[in-house]
C-alpha cells in the first residue's frame, strides 16, 4: 500500500525533475546564462534531496538504489498501481 | 517510368523558393514553479501556447 504523503513526494520529485530537464535543455543553447544555471543547480540539488528523503522513507526508487536485506525494490507499488 | 509519372515529377520541380525559418533566440525571464510547469508542459511562460477553441471563424 502507499500513502497520500508518498504520492505527494513522488509528484514533487517528478515536477522538480521536469524543471531540471527544461533548464538543461535551455542551457544546451545558453551555456553562459548565469541565472538559468543557478536555477538549474538549485532544482538539481532539490531533486537529490527529495529522492534521498523518499528512499529513506519508502525504499528504493530506481534499480541502482542501495537496498537493505531482503531486496526492497519489489515492495514499491508499480507506477501503474498508483492513483495520482 | 510512365510518361504520366514523368510529367508529375516535372511539375514538382517548379522554381519555388524553399521554405526558410526564423526563430528568435530565447532569453531567460520568468519561469513557472515546477508543479505548474509539469501541468502546462513547459517551464517557460513565453512557450506556453495551448490550443484554444475559437468561438468564431474570422
Amino acid at each position: 500500500m502507499y500513502s497520500k504523503d508518498m504520492v505527494n513526494l513522488l509528484k514533487e520529485i517528478m515536477a522538480v525533475d521536469f524543471a531540471v530537464y527544461e533548464l538543461a535543455l535551455f542551457l544546451n543553447t545558453h551555456p553562459t546564462d548565469r541565472r538559468a544555471l543557478e536555477d538549474h543547480n538549485t532544482f538539481a540539488t532539490k531533486s537529490q534531496e527529495l529522492k534521498a528523503m523518499y528512499e529513506k522513507k519508502y525504499g528504493p526508487l530506481v534499480l541502482d538504489s542501495i537496498s537493505e536485506f531482503p531486496y526492497q525494490y519489489i515492495n514499491d507499488p508499480w507506477p501503474w498501481e498508483i492513483r495520482y | 517510368m510512365s510518361s504520366e509519372n514523368e510529367a508529375k515529377m516535372e511539375s514538382l520541380f517548379i522554381d519555388y523558393r524553399l521554405a526558410e525559418v526564423y526563430i528568435p533566440f530565447q532569453r531567460y525571464g520568468q519561469i513557472f514553479d515546477p508543479r505548474t510547469a509539469l501541468m502546462k508542459g513547459t517551464l517557460f511562460p513565453e512557450l506556453y501556447m495551448p490550443y484554444a477553441k475559437r468561438t468564431e471563424i474570422v
